[in-house]
């Protein structure tokens, strides 16, 4: 079966705090694909955080969030209306991230900042807004595996 | 009152030490289980997903120290690298996502032979936790005891092995940096020897003993308990009657004893 191809749309780009959110979000919109499990009408933040005492604090620098519609993703300034949950990513995490050249090094890149977590090198986070089963329901841990996140033995995919 | 015993903690493959641990006493072990007695009702204060949200933060924490307390898993367990990674993404992972294990203690209705449902089953706390956890897994087992109890509303006592305590202590120490609520209603014991279960078989604060332990440790401690409970028997009736509540056990016993299922088990 051949899957239809996503499309992805950043809105209102000139709403953007920073250069670093206007970029990744340019970024993102190359690999739609990264979102296809994700059911239609989910719904999550991704939030620029300078160090780990201003996540702590819960004060991003920058934030955005990504839609997933009928046709593929949509970006858009500022936090979700009842987002999914929160991706919480370092300025020098995303920095590193925006250099990557294929999808495949991006999802390795984030995959490290997820498992190697280093307040200089980069560093990545998330917290749930709803129950890990509703997460996993609307396929947010296949979308973890895809985007690197999470690998095929951890343990949500046993739940 | 008894002598503070420094414990050295050594690397299992150098030989070398790596960290001295003041031991408990039993005037100290006592001293413990009386304070997070006394501070159960903290955990109560929040609900289930208050709690396990922060065992969320709790472990994002960890994963921040991962490479720090991967190297204490290996050097003071003794275990390979692989393993040590191995036993810090369980627990981050179960923590992480903690608020799954809510299906097995919400509410439930309570279906009657005719299908009416006309009562509800409610989950409540049982009551304060003493862990012992053994020397292979120096993070993995006795953060979960500790993190278990916290999520259900228990207060939890928590004894690693002494061939490797510095994990543990280097995650407790992690929950006091972030001050992390209810932390009060949480403790480690750290001591040497059988007479630490002795104080929580003794104690009536402590209702519930969770071990995982090889299967002559867990039958021993049952054996101990049972003898507690004979002396405690009043005979003044003419019948023998226990008067101290009885605890839970949890054991899993690790070890190459058969089974021995009785015929009336369902």
């Amino acid at each position: 079966m051949v899957k239809d191809e996503l499309t992805s749309q950043v809105i209102c780009r000139e709403a953007f705090k920073t250069e670093l959110a206007k970029k990744y979000t340019t970024f993102l919109a190359q690999y739609p694909e990264i979102f296809t499990d994700l059911i239609i009408g989910s719904n999550f933040d991704f939030a620029l955080y300078d160090t780990v005492e201003t996540y702590d604090k819960e004060s991003p620098i920058d934030i955005f969030n990504v839609l997933r519609n009928g046709s593929g993703i949509e970006i858009k300034p500022g936090r979700a209306v009842d987002s999914d949950l929160e991706l919480a990513l370092s300025v020098s995490a995303v920095k590193k991230l925006v250099q990557t050249k294929t999808h495949l090094e991006y999802t390795q890149l984030l995959g490290t900042f997820y498992d190697e977590p280093d307040e200089e090198k980069g560093w990545i986070d998330f917290v749930l807004n709803k129950r890990t089963q509703t997460i996993i329901d609307m396929g947010y841990g296949k979308f973890a595996q895809t985007a690197g996140i999470l690998k095929d033995d951890d343990d949500i995919y046993r739940m | 009152m008894a002598k503070v015993q420094e414990l050295e903690i050594k690397n299992k493959y150098t030989g070398e030490v790596i960290g001295t641990v003041p031991a408990d006493t039993p005037e100290t072990v006592k001293e413990k289980i009386k304070n997070v007695h006394k501070n159960q009702h903290l955990l109560r204060e929040m609900d289930f997903f208050e709690r396990a949200q922060l065992l969320s933060k709790f472990a994002t924490k960890l994963r921040f120290k991962k490479a720090k307390l991967k190297d204490l898993v290996v050097a003071e367990g003794g275990l390979p690298i692989k393993y040590s990674e191995w036993e810090l993404g369980i627990v981050m992972n179960g923590f992480k996502f903690c608020d799954w294990y809510y299906q097995f203690i919400e509410d439930k209705p309570l279906t009657g032979i005719e299908g009416e449902q006309n009562a509800i089953i409610k989950y409540i706390p049982h009551g304060l936790s003493a862990c012992i956890s053994p020397r292979n897994t120096p993070i993995s087992l006795p953060l979960y005891q500790m993190g278990a109890n916290y999520l259900v509303g228990n207060g939890a006592i928590v004894k690693p092995s002494t061939a490797c305590p510095l994990t543990m202590i280097e995650a407790y120490s992690t929950m006091k940096e972030m001050e992390f609520q209810g932390l009060e209603a949480l403790d480690l014991v750290i001591a040497p020897g059988e007479w630490a279960v002795d104080e929580f078989l003794k104690s009536n604060l402590i209702k519930i003993i969770m071990t995982v332990t090889s299967s002559h440790t867990a039958k021993d401690i049952i054996v101990r308990y049972g003898r507690m409970l004979k002396k405690t028997a009043d005979k003044s009736m003419g019948v023998t009657m226990y008067t101290q509540p009885f605890k839970q056990f949890f054991f899993e016993c690790a070890g190459n004893d058969a089974g021995i299922v009785m015929n009336d088990v369902n």
